[in-house]
Protein backbone atom coordinates (compact mmCIF):
# COMPACT_ATOMS: atom_id res chain seq x y z
CA UNK A 1 0.00 0.00 0.00
CA UNK A 2 1.34 3.51 -1.00
CA UNK A 3 1.40 5.87 2.00
CA UNK A 4 -0.07 9.39 0.89
CA UNK A 5 1.62 12.54 2.19
CA UNK A 6 -0.97 15.44 2.53
CA UNK A 7 1.25 18.80 2.58
CA UNK A 8 -0.73 20.99 4.77
CA UNK A 9 -0.63 24.51 2.51
CA UNK A 10 -3.18 26.99 3.93
CA UNK A 11 -2.64 29.19 6.54
CA UNK A 12 -5.04 27.88 8.70
CA UNK A 13 -7.62 24.53 9.33
CA UNK A 14 -10.63 24.97 8.36
CA UNK A 15 -13.74 23.22 8.93
CA UNK A 16 -13.21 22.89 5.10
CA UNK A 17 -10.34 21.36 4.94
CA UNK A 18 -10.75 19.45 7.65
CA UNK A 19 -13.51 17.48 6.20
CA UNK A 20 -11.53 17.02 3.41
CA UNK A 21 -8.63 15.48 5.67
CA UNK A 22 -11.13 13.49 7.51
CA UNK A 23 -12.43 11.70 4.14
CA UNK A 24 -9.32 11.40 2.90
CA UNK A 25 -7.86 9.49 6.33
CA UNK A 26 -11.47 7.28 5.88
CA UNK A 27 -11.01 6.55 2.36
CA UNK A 28 -6.97 5.36 3.13
CA UNK A 29 -7.02 4.16 6.33
CA UNK A 30 -5.35 6.45 9.39
CA UNK A 31 -2.20 4.14 8.79
CA UNK A 32 -1.49 5.01 4.99
CA UNK A 33 -1.80 8.77 5.58
CA UNK A 34 0.43 11.45 7.12
CA UNK A 35 -0.10 15.40 7.22
CA UNK A 36 3.01 17.67 6.60
CA UNK A 37 3.55 20.97 7.63
CA UNK A 38 1.29 21.89 10.09
CA UNK A 39 2.89 24.61 11.95
CA UNK A 40 0.23 24.60 14.63
CA UNK A 41 0.69 22.32 17.72
CA UNK A 42 -3.23 22.40 18.65
CA UNK A 43 -3.57 21.96 14.57
CA UNK A 44 -0.98 19.17 15.04
CA UNK A 45 -3.15 17.67 18.23
CA UNK A 46 -6.24 17.43 16.00
CA UNK A 47 -4.76 15.83 12.90
CA UNK A 48 -3.09 13.09 15.00
CA UNK A 49 -6.26 11.36 15.44
CA UNK A 50 -6.89 11.29 11.51
CA UNK A 51 -2.98 10.06 10.68
CA UNK A 52 1.01 11.23 11.23
CA UNK A 53 1.47 14.63 11.61
CA UNK A 54 4.76 16.23 10.48
CA UNK A 55 5.51 20.06 11.73
CA UNK A 56 7.95 19.34 8.58
CA UNK A 57 7.51 20.09 5.29
CA UNK A 58 7.16 17.09 3.30
CA UNK A 59 10.21 18.75 0.96
CA UNK A 60 12.26 18.22 3.97
CA UNK A 61 11.46 14.81 5.05
CA UNK A 62 14.08 11.75 4.44
CA UNK A 63 11.81 10.31 2.15
CA UNK A 64 13.34 7.85 -1.03
CA UNK A 65 13.40 10.42 -3.68
CA UNK A 66 13.11 7.28 -6.39
CA UNK A 67 10.15 5.86 -4.53
CA UNK A 68 8.16 9.14 -4.33
CA UNK A 69 5.27 10.68 -7.06
CA UNK A 70 3.69 14.19 -6.21
CA UNK A 71 0.39 14.39 -7.66
CA UNK A 72 0.40 17.62 -9.80
CA UNK A 73 -1.89 19.16 -12.38
CA UNK A 74 1.25 20.34 -13.68
CA UNK A 75 2.39 16.96 -14.33
CA UNK A 76 3.02 16.31 -17.82
CA UNK A 77 2.15 12.20 -17.31
CA UNK A 78 -1.39 10.63 -15.84
CA UNK A 79 -0.98 8.50 -12.96
CA UNK A 80 -0.95 4.65 -13.89
CA UNK A 81 -1.33 1.58 -12.11
CA UNK A 82 1.92 0.63 -12.81
CA UNK A 83 2.95 3.74 -11.26
CA UNK A 84 2.08 1.80 -8.07
CA UNK A 85 5.04 -0.47 -8.97
CA UNK A 86 7.54 2.23 -8.16
CA UNK A 87 6.18 4.59 -6.02
CA UNK A 88 5.57 3.69 -2.34
CA UNK A 89 5.42 7.45 -1.14
CA UNK A 90 2.61 10.01 -2.41
CA UNK A 91 2.75 13.53 -2.62
CA UNK A 92 -1.04 15.27 -2.45
CA UNK A 93 -1.52 18.86 -1.75
CA UNK A 94 -3.17 19.87 0.84
CA UNK A 95 -4.90 23.25 -0.87
CA UNK A 96 -7.99 24.25 -1.17
CA UNK A 97 -8.65 25.72 -4.73
CA UNK A 98 -8.60 28.21 -6.46
CA UNK A 99 -10.66 29.20 -9.71
CA UNK A 100 -9.08 29.57 -12.28
CA UNK A 101 -5.94 27.25 -11.24
CA UNK A 102 -3.15 28.74 -9.82
CA UNK A 103 -0.68 25.86 -10.48
CA UNK A 104 0.24 26.42 -6.74
CA UNK A 105 1.08 22.55 -6.10
CA UNK A 106 4.07 22.98 -8.40
CA UNK A 107 5.12 26.31 -6.50
CA UNK A 108 4.42 25.05 -2.60
CA UNK A 109 5.66 21.28 -3.59
CA UNK A 110 7.06 19.91 -6.88
CA UNK A 111 10.00 22.99 -7.46
CA UNK A 112 10.79 22.57 -3.98
CA UNK A 113 11.49 18.73 -4.92
CA UNK A 114 13.44 18.47 -7.70
CA UNK A 115 14.46 15.19 -8.98
CA UNK A 116 11.00 13.92 -7.59
CA UNK A 117 8.40 12.38 -10.61
CA UNK A 118 4.83 13.99 -10.96
CA UNK A 119 1.89 12.46 -11.98
CA UNK A 120 -1.57 14.28 -12.86
CA UNK A 121 -4.98 12.81 -12.40
CA UNK A 122 -6.08 14.91 -15.12
CA UNK A 123 -6.19 18.83 -16.42
CA UNK A 124 -8.92 19.36 -14.05
CA UNK A 125 -8.74 20.37 -10.52
CA UNK A 126 -9.84 18.14 -7.61
CA UNK A 127 -10.11 18.43 -4.04
CA UNK A 128 -7.83 16.82 -1.95
CA UNK A 129 -10.41 13.81 -0.64
CA UNK A 130 -11.08 13.51 -4.36
CA UNK A 131 -7.34 13.14 -5.10
CA UNK A 132 -6.75 10.29 -2.37
CA UNK A 133 -9.90 8.58 -3.80
CA UNK A 134 -8.53 8.57 -7.38
CA UNK A 135 -5.38 7.82 -6.53
CA UNK A 136 -6.28 4.79 -4.60
CA UNK A 137 -8.73 3.46 -7.53
CA UNK A 138 -5.95 3.84 -9.79
CA UNK A 139 -3.98 1.64 -7.11
CA UNK A 140 -6.91 -0.82 -7.95
CA UNK A 141 -5.76 -1.33 -11.48
CA UNK A 142 -8.02 1.38 -13.09
CA UNK A 143 -7.02 3.71 -15.53
CA UNK A 144 -7.80 7.12 -15.42
CA UNK A 145 -10.06 7.25 -18.06
CA UNK A 146 -11.85 4.63 -16.29
CA UNK A 147 -12.98 6.63 -13.32
CA UNK A 148 -16.01 8.48 -14.17
CA UNK A 149 -16.32 12.02 -13.34
CA UNK A 150 -18.81 14.96 -12.89
CA UNK A 151 -17.67 19.16 -13.32
CA UNK A 152 -18.94 21.26 -11.06
CA UNK A 153 -21.23 20.60 -7.80
CA UNK A 154 -24.48 22.51 -7.94
CA UNK A 155 -25.82 22.41 -4.10
CA UNK A 156 -29.06 23.78 -3.82
CA UNK A 157 -29.82 25.26 -0.20
CA UNK A 158 -33.23 26.35 -0.97
CA UNK A 159 -35.49 27.76 -4.00
CA UNK A 160 -33.87 30.70 -3.96
CA UNK A 161 -30.17 30.18 -3.07
CA UNK A 162 -27.35 27.47 -4.98
CA UNK A 163 -23.91 27.39 -4.26
CA UNK A 164 -21.41 25.96 -7.23
CA UNK A 165 -18.43 24.68 -6.66
CA UNK A 166 -16.55 25.01 -9.86
CA UNK A 167 -14.20 21.52 -9.34
CA UNK A 168 -14.10 18.01 -10.46
CA UNK A 169 -15.65 15.44 -8.37
CA UNK A 170 -15.49 11.77 -9.32
CA UNK A 171 -18.90 9.76 -9.54
CA UNK A 172 -19.41 6.63 -6.83
CA UNK A 173 -22.76 4.88 -7.99
CA UNK A 174 -23.63 8.07 -10.01
CA UNK A 175 -23.37 10.31 -6.98
CA UNK A 176 -20.78 12.84 -7.09
CA UNK A 177 -18.19 12.28 -3.67
CA UNK A 178 -18.04 14.79 -1.28
CA UNK A 179 -16.34 14.56 2.00
CA UNK A 180 -19.38 13.49 4.86
CA UNK A 181 -20.59 16.51 5.98
CA UNK A 182 -19.12 19.07 3.51
CA UNK A 183 -22.52 19.93 1.92
CA UNK A 184 -24.13 20.55 5.68
CA UNK A 185 -21.14 22.99 6.48
CA UNK A 186 -21.99 24.64 3.29
CA UNK A 187 -25.31 25.58 3.08
CA UNK A 188 -25.44 26.57 7.39
CA UNK A 189 -21.90 26.93 9.23
CA UNK A 190 -19.88 28.34 6.90
CA UNK A 191 -21.19 32.15 7.23
CA UNK A 192 -20.43 32.29 10.82
CA UNK A 193 -16.77 31.19 9.98
CA UNK A 194 -17.08 33.92 7.03
CA UNK A 195 -18.00 36.56 9.28
CA UNK A 196 -15.52 35.90 11.66
CA UNK A 197 -13.12 36.03 8.96
CA UNK A 198 -14.59 39.31 8.26
CA UNK A 199 -14.11 40.53 11.69
CA UNK A 200 -10.71 39.40 12.25
CA UNK A 201 -9.11 39.49 9.16
CA UNK A 202 -7.64 36.51 9.95
CA UNK A 203 -8.66 33.23 8.48
CA UNK A 204 -10.51 30.76 11.07
CA UNK A 205 -9.03 27.50 12.30
CA UNK A 206 -11.12 24.86 13.55
CA UNK A 207 -8.88 24.47 16.78
CA UNK A 208 -9.85 28.13 17.73
CA UNK A 209 -13.21 27.12 17.26
CA UNK A 210 -12.85 23.78 19.81
CA UNK A 211 -10.65 25.34 22.42
CA UNK A 212 -13.71 28.08 22.87
CA UNK A 213 -15.90 25.30 23.88
CA UNK A 214 -13.79 23.87 25.87
CA UNK B 1 -9.11 54.99 -41.07
CA UNK B 2 -11.79 52.14 -42.73
CA UNK B 3 -15.23 52.35 -41.70
CA UNK B 4 -14.97 49.29 -39.75
CA UNK B 5 -12.21 50.41 -38.00
CA UNK B 6 -13.56 53.65 -37.47
CA UNK B 7 -16.70 52.15 -35.52
CA UNK B 8 -14.95 49.72 -33.42
CA UNK B 9 -12.66 52.10 -32.13
CA UNK B 10 -15.46 54.49 -31.26
CA UNK B 11 -16.85 51.50 -29.65
CA UNK B 12 -13.61 50.80 -27.64
CA UNK B 13 -13.62 54.07 -26.71
CA UNK B 14 -17.15 54.23 -25.42
CA UNK B 15 -16.52 50.99 -23.44
CA UNK B 16 -14.02 52.83 -21.91
CA UNK B 17 -15.47 55.94 -20.55
CA UNK B 18 -18.23 53.78 -19.01
CA UNK B 19 -15.20 51.48 -17.03
CA UNK B 20 -13.65 55.20 -16.22
CA UNK B 21 -17.28 56.36 -15.03
CA UNK B 22 -18.20 53.06 -13.03
CA UNK B 23 -15.02 53.47 -11.60
CA UNK B 24 -15.27 57.50 -10.18
CA UNK B 25 -18.78 57.20 -9.34
CA UNK B 26 -19.61 53.84 -7.73
CA UNK B 27 -21.10 56.18 -4.87
CA UNK B 28 -23.41 58.08 -6.66
CA UNK B 29 -24.59 54.75 -8.24
CA UNK B 30 -23.54 55.13 -11.76
CA UNK B 31 -26.04 53.73 -13.94
CA UNK B 32 -25.35 54.27 -17.51
CA UNK B 33 -23.78 57.12 -19.89
CA UNK B 34 -25.24 58.08 -23.09
CA UNK B 35 -22.41 60.13 -25.76
CA UNK B 36 -24.72 61.65 -28.60
CA UNK B 37 -22.49 63.83 -30.98
CA UNK B 38 -23.82 67.58 -31.78
CA UNK B 39 -22.83 70.19 -34.40
CA UNK B 40 -21.32 72.31 -31.33
CA UNK B 41 -19.63 69.69 -29.54
CA UNK B 42 -20.88 66.11 -27.17
CA UNK B 43 -23.97 66.15 -25.56
CA UNK B 44 -22.73 63.47 -22.27
CA UNK B 45 -25.54 61.86 -20.40
CA UNK B 46 -24.75 60.18 -17.50
CA UNK B 47 -27.40 58.03 -15.47
CA UNK B 48 -27.06 58.22 -11.85
CA UNK B 49 -29.24 57.42 -8.43
CA UNK B 50 -27.57 60.02 -7.01
CA UNK B 51 -27.19 62.86 -9.26
CA UNK B 52 -25.46 65.34 -6.85
CA UNK B 53 -22.54 63.43 -6.10
CA UNK B 54 -22.10 63.28 -10.05
CA UNK B 55 -22.47 67.20 -10.07
CA UNK B 56 -20.46 67.91 -6.92
CA UNK B 57 -20.54 70.90 -4.37
CA UNK B 58 -20.75 74.32 -7.33
CA UNK B 59 -20.19 71.45 -10.35
CA UNK B 60 -16.80 70.93 -9.35
CA UNK B 61 -17.19 66.83 -10.05
CA UNK B 62 -18.80 67.71 -13.31
CA UNK B 63 -16.61 70.12 -14.59
CA UNK B 64 -13.55 67.40 -13.31
CA UNK B 65 -15.06 64.60 -15.44
CA UNK B 66 -15.21 66.83 -18.74
CA UNK B 67 -12.19 67.63 -18.56
CA UNK B 68 -10.90 63.76 -18.30
CA UNK B 69 -13.29 63.06 -20.58
CA UNK B 70 -12.27 65.72 -23.40
CA UNK B 71 -8.10 64.94 -22.04
CA UNK B 72 -8.30 61.23 -22.03
CA UNK B 73 -10.65 59.97 -24.12
CA UNK B 74 -10.74 62.60 -26.52
CA UNK B 75 -14.15 63.75 -26.35
CA UNK B 76 -14.91 66.86 -28.30
CA UNK B 77 -16.40 69.71 -25.62
CA UNK B 78 -18.44 67.48 -23.73
CA UNK B 79 -21.85 69.25 -22.65
CA UNK B 80 -22.32 67.16 -19.54
CA UNK B 81 -25.83 66.34 -17.97
CA UNK B 82 -27.10 64.32 -15.34
CA UNK B 83 -30.43 62.65 -14.91
CA UNK B 84 -31.64 60.39 -12.39
CA UNK B 85 -32.78 56.83 -12.39
CA UNK B 86 -36.26 56.32 -11.41
CA UNK B 87 -36.74 53.38 -9.78
CA UNK B 88 -32.80 52.55 -9.07
CA UNK B 89 -33.89 48.89 -7.79
CA UNK B 90 -34.78 48.03 -11.07
CA UNK B 91 -31.02 49.47 -12.68
CA UNK B 92 -28.75 46.24 -12.84
CA UNK B 93 -25.87 48.12 -12.10
CA UNK B 94 -26.75 50.07 -9.51
CA UNK B 95 -27.44 46.90 -7.77
CA UNK B 96 -24.58 45.36 -8.09
CA UNK B 97 -22.54 48.34 -7.34
CA UNK B 98 -24.58 47.83 -4.26
CA UNK B 99 -23.78 45.11 -3.50
CA UNK B 100 -19.96 45.69 -3.91
CA UNK B 101 -19.92 48.37 -1.68
CA UNK B 102 -21.60 46.73 0.85
CA UNK B 103 -19.19 43.53 0.71
CA UNK B 104 -16.29 46.85 1.01
CA UNK B 105 -17.48 47.61 4.19
CA UNK B 106 -17.40 43.79 5.37
CA UNK B 107 -21.09 42.84 4.95
CA UNK B 108 -20.93 38.88 4.27
CA UNK B 109 -22.33 39.24 0.74
CA UNK B 110 -25.07 36.26 1.41
CA UNK B 111 -26.77 38.91 3.83
CA UNK B 112 -25.97 41.65 0.97
CA UNK B 113 -27.31 39.59 -2.19
CA UNK B 114 -30.69 38.81 -0.01
CA UNK B 115 -30.95 41.83 0.77
CA UNK B 116 -30.24 43.32 -2.50
CA UNK B 117 -32.81 40.31 -4.23
CA UNK B 118 -35.39 41.62 -1.98
CA UNK B 119 -35.38 45.21 -2.95
CA UNK B 120 -35.57 44.27 -6.63
CA UNK B 121 -38.74 42.58 -6.21
CA UNK B 122 -40.37 44.80 -3.78
CA UNK B 123 -39.88 47.05 -6.78
CA UNK B 124 -41.86 45.31 -9.13
CA UNK B 125 -39.58 43.09 -11.24
CA UNK B 126 -40.68 39.85 -12.60
CA UNK B 127 -37.75 38.09 -11.52
CA UNK B 128 -33.89 38.58 -10.46
CA UNK B 129 -30.45 36.63 -10.24
CA UNK B 130 -27.49 37.21 -8.27
CA UNK B 131 -24.61 35.49 -8.70
CA UNK B 132 -21.22 35.97 -6.62
CA UNK B 133 -18.06 34.24 -7.36
CA UNK B 134 -14.52 34.29 -6.02
CA UNK B 135 -12.81 33.24 -3.06
CA UNK B 136 -15.63 34.36 -1.18
CA UNK B 137 -13.38 34.90 2.31
CA UNK B 138 -12.41 31.21 2.44
CA UNK B 139 -9.51 29.77 0.70
CA UNK B 140 -11.79 28.43 -1.64
CA UNK B 141 -13.19 29.21 -4.87
CA UNK B 142 -16.79 28.76 -5.34
CA UNK B 143 -20.03 30.52 -6.63
CA UNK B 144 -23.71 31.49 -5.43
CA UNK B 145 -26.57 31.98 -6.82
CA UNK B 146 -29.40 33.93 -5.48
CA UNK B 147 -32.63 33.91 -7.73
CA UNK B 148 -36.59 35.00 -7.24
CA UNK B 149 -39.38 34.94 -9.84
CA UNK B 150 -38.26 34.09 -13.24
CA UNK B 151 -35.58 35.10 -15.21
CA UNK B 152 -35.44 35.26 -19.35
CA UNK B 153 -32.20 32.99 -20.38
CA UNK B 154 -32.36 33.23 -24.20
CA UNK B 155 -34.48 34.27 -26.95
CA UNK B 156 -34.96 37.40 -28.61
CA UNK B 157 -37.60 39.24 -25.98
CA UNK B 158 -34.06 39.23 -23.14
CA UNK B 159 -32.10 41.90 -24.59
CA UNK B 160 -35.65 44.06 -23.87
CA UNK B 161 -36.80 42.94 -20.46
CA UNK B 162 -33.77 41.67 -18.86
CA UNK B 163 -31.15 44.19 -17.57
CA UNK B 164 -27.77 42.07 -16.53
CA UNK B 165 -24.61 44.02 -15.52
CA UNK B 166 -21.42 42.83 -13.98
CA UNK B 167 -19.19 44.31 -11.77
CA UNK B 168 -15.63 43.30 -9.83
CA UNK B 169 -14.38 44.17 -6.28
CA UNK B 170 -11.11 43.89 -5.30
CA UNK B 171 -11.38 42.41 -1.70
CA UNK B 172 -8.70 40.89 0.62
CA UNK B 173 -9.29 37.46 0.24
CA UNK B 174 -8.92 38.55 -3.94
CA UNK B 175 -11.42 39.56 -6.66
CA UNK B 176 -15.09 39.08 -6.36
CA UNK B 177 -17.23 38.78 -9.29
CA UNK B 178 -20.73 40.20 -8.82
CA UNK B 179 -23.51 39.27 -11.62
CA UNK B 180 -27.27 41.17 -11.50
CA UNK B 181 -29.90 40.17 -13.87
CA UNK B 182 -33.19 41.73 -13.49
CA UNK B 183 -36.21 40.43 -15.59
CA UNK B 184 -38.31 44.33 -15.42
CA UNK B 185 -42.06 44.86 -15.04
CA UNK B 186 -42.70 44.38 -18.73
CA UNK B 187 -44.93 42.10 -20.81
CA UNK B 188 -42.73 39.82 -23.44
CA UNK B 189 -44.60 39.63 -26.77
CA UNK B 190 -44.50 36.02 -26.01
CA UNK B 191 -46.74 36.42 -23.02
CA UNK B 192 -49.70 34.48 -22.79
CA UNK B 193 -52.44 35.20 -20.56
CA UNK B 194 -54.95 32.05 -19.76
CA UNK B 195 -58.49 33.29 -19.90
CA UNK B 196 -60.64 32.66 -16.52
CA UNK B 197 -62.81 29.29 -16.88
CA UNK B 198 -65.72 31.52 -15.81
CA UNK B 199 -65.51 33.84 -17.98
CA UNK B 200 -64.60 31.63 -20.76
CA UNK B 201 -68.49 30.40 -19.98
CA UNK B 202 -69.77 33.83 -19.69
CA UNK B 203 -68.70 34.54 -22.94
CA UNK B 204 -69.89 31.43 -24.38
CA UNK B 205 -73.07 31.75 -23.12
CA UNK B 206 -72.88 35.74 -24.50
CA UNK B 207 -72.20 34.33 -27.62
CA UNK B 208 -74.99 31.84 -27.91
CA UNK B 209 -77.50 34.31 -26.36
CA UNK B 210 -76.33 36.71 -29.74
CA UNK B 211 -76.46 33.97 -32.28
CA UNK B 212 -79.85 32.94 -31.10
CA UNK B 213 -81.03 36.54 -31.28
Amino acid sequence: MVKIYIEHCEPALSKWLWLEYRHASKLAGRENIAFCNVKDERERRLLEKLGEVYEESVTELPLDRARTVILDPEAVLPLTPSDFKIFSNMVVGGILGDHPPQGRTFKLISSKMRGVSTRNLGRRQLSIDSSVYMALRVAEDIPLSGIPMKRRLIIKVNEHHSIMLPYTYPLVEGKPLVAPGLIKYLKDEIVKDEEAILRTGKPVSIADKLESHL
Amino acid sequence: MSITKYFVSKGINYMAIDEFLQKELRRAGYAGVEIQKTPIGTRVVIYAERPGLVIGRGGATIRELARALESRFGVENPQISVAQVPVPELNARIMANRIAMALQRGIHFRKAAFIALRQIMEAGARGAEIIVKGKLTTERARYEKYRAGDILKSGHPKEFVVDSAVTHVLLKPGVYGIKVKIFLPSETIDDIKIKELKLAEEQEAEESGAAEA
